[in-house]
């Protein structure tokens, strides 16, 4: 009992090292996830000549936000913002009846 | 030295001493860090992906402007457009909004000639649509699984044209693990495309390709033409062109300031977490006082007892960043996001149908572990300071 007691700080120790070494495993994974993915994409792009840059995947909730090219930069958003789904107000209610 | 790290080896220790303390720190801590790592890691996954749509994009994106607002261009314009020094090819694109099924799922059309397509393409389970009249398409993957579409299904007319509707052919479904901008489009010629609209002889914007560096100069040109087509009864349509360094600075600008304001929100919630922490600590404070007025009473000073915590911050934080990294691996890659994607991405549902980019930088990470120190910091040293200052009678009562 007493000798397990004191293996335990070195047991949790190299627990965190391994939950540390998972982590970075994680990163690691991500990065190679990625890079899996860049030929297809890289290929998607080219054939419909460059589509897609914002947090939107159709138009309904505004040209920009799928696509700055598809209609004026100016107002465009270009990534998730937090709960920005929440906040944006839908096309078809913005429109005046 | 070896004094430094028996002191240190019993603040690793003393987490194993209060287990509820130690779970209760890490499990706050993974809590408020858990959805602002994954999220940093979907803003990433979506910034890769669109910097490979600006880089694999067209040079300029030329659209027509009418009352200084976005207009279709006629077709008419590619000639124009080519005849500009500095242009090597102008590909003429259709993009617009259609409704599909009974439930009117949004969808995007995006047509594109098909005599300029690859003849086969790697990207798309099927095959890519003959060049017009065939009526036939490629749907994203997303809207193929809403719609129950797969190869071959016959789609009755859901459009109106003067010069009649007809049922259209799905002959490919695009991959789920492309750009996630795929998911809803209708991929089909330019002049179907022309056609669903109920449109002749138009086009939403041209893909130009110039043969040197100085797309600036190009773009000028472009601009300076006095029309983009015959000029009818309401006027000229006039160029409006984006270039490719353009919306790369675009990019690079938008994406750092929403990630700072995500950064700065989450820096709040995680203000706000240091006294959570510290409250939901609380269920060991009594211990720890005793526990401290125990070790001055032995003799240990308060730089010994800071150290002893300061260890045991160390431990606490580094379990904590660690779980809260792997858990949105888990979450992002295992679960693919649920519930946090359709957070970030509009049109996606709690449990996305497509493959939700997604990437976990190293800096971040480290970022998060610095974090996760300060919060855990916070709630033991303090504590652990508060004791060790007072006289080992009054920390013992």
């Amino acid at each position: 009992m007493i000798r397990r007691d004191a293996r335990a700080p070195a047991v949790l120790a190299l627990l965190v090292v391994l939950g540390a070494a998972g982590a970075a495993a994680a990163v690691t994974g991500s990065r190679a996830r990625s890079a899996r993915a860049a030929p297809a994409g890289r290929a998607f792009q080219r054939l419909v000549g460059g589509l897609g840059l914002g947090p939107s995947l159709d138009l309904a909730h505004g040209d920009a936000a799928f696509d700055p090219r598809v209609t004026s930069p100016a107002s465009a958003r270009f990534e998730p913002i937090p709960a920005g789904d929440v906040f944006e107000t839908p096309r078809d209610v913005r429109r005046v009846p | 030295m070896g004094s430094f790290l028996g002191i240190a080896a019993t603040g690793v220790r003393s987490v194993l001493l209060h287990p509820l303390r130690s779970a209760v720190t890490v499990g706050g801590v993974v809590a408020a860090l858990l959805p602002f790592v994954a999220g940093l890691g979907l803003s990433r996954g979506l910034r890769d992906q669109a910097e490979v749509s600006v880089r694999e994009g067209a040079d300029l994106y030329v659209t027509g402007r009418r009352l200084g607002r976005d207009a279709s261009l006629p077709l008419e314009a590619v000639a124009r457009v080519r005849a500009v020094p500095g242009v090597t090819d102008v590909v003429p694109r259709i993009v617009g909004e259609i409704r599909l099924g009974d439930e009117q799922v949004s969808a995007v059309v995006v047509g594109l000639p098909r005599e300029r397509l690859p003849r086969v393409t790697s990207v798309v389970s099927g095959r890519l649509f003959a060049p017009s009249p065939a009526a036939e398409m490629v749907v994203g993957s997303a809207l193929a699984r809403r719609l129950g579409l797969s190869v071959g299904d016959r789609i009755p007319p859901f459009y109106r044209c003067a010069r009649g509707e007809r049922v259209f052919t799905v002959v490919g479904i695009f991959d789920a693990d492309l750009p996630v901008w795929e998911a809803n489009l209708v991929f089909v010629d330019l002049e179907i495309a022309a056609e669903i609209f109920d449109q002749r002889d138009l086009v939403s914007s041209l893909l130009v390709t110039t043969s040197g560096p100085d797309r600036e100069a190009v773009k000028t040109a472009i601009d300076r033409l006095d029309a983009l087509g015959p000029v009818d009864a309401h006027g000229p349509v006039r160029a409006r062109v984006v270039t490719r360094d353009r919306l790369e600075a675009l990019l690079s600008s938008g994406l750092l300031h929403r990630e700072g304001v995500f950064d700065l929100l989450w820096l709040l919630a995680l203000a706000m977490a240091i006294p959570v922490v510290l409250v939901t600590s609380g269920v060991g404070l009594a211990e720890r006082r005793r526990e401290v007025g125990i070790l001055k009473a032995t003799g240990w000073q308060t730089d010994e007892v800071l150290l002893r915590a300061l260890a045991e911050s160390l431990v606490l934080a580094v379990a904590s960043a660690s779980l809260a990294i792997v858990l949105a691996f888990v979450w992002l890659e295992g679960f693919g996001g649920f519930g946090i994607a359709s957070v970030f991405y509009a049109g996606l549902d709690a449990m996305p149908g497509v493959r939700v980019p997604f990437r976990l930088a190293p800096v971040p990470a480290l970022l998060c572990t610095l974090m996760a120190f300060v919060v855990v910091t916070t709630g033991t040293v303090g504590s652990s300071w508060r004791a060790a200052s007072a006289a080992p009678s009054e920390a013992l009562r």
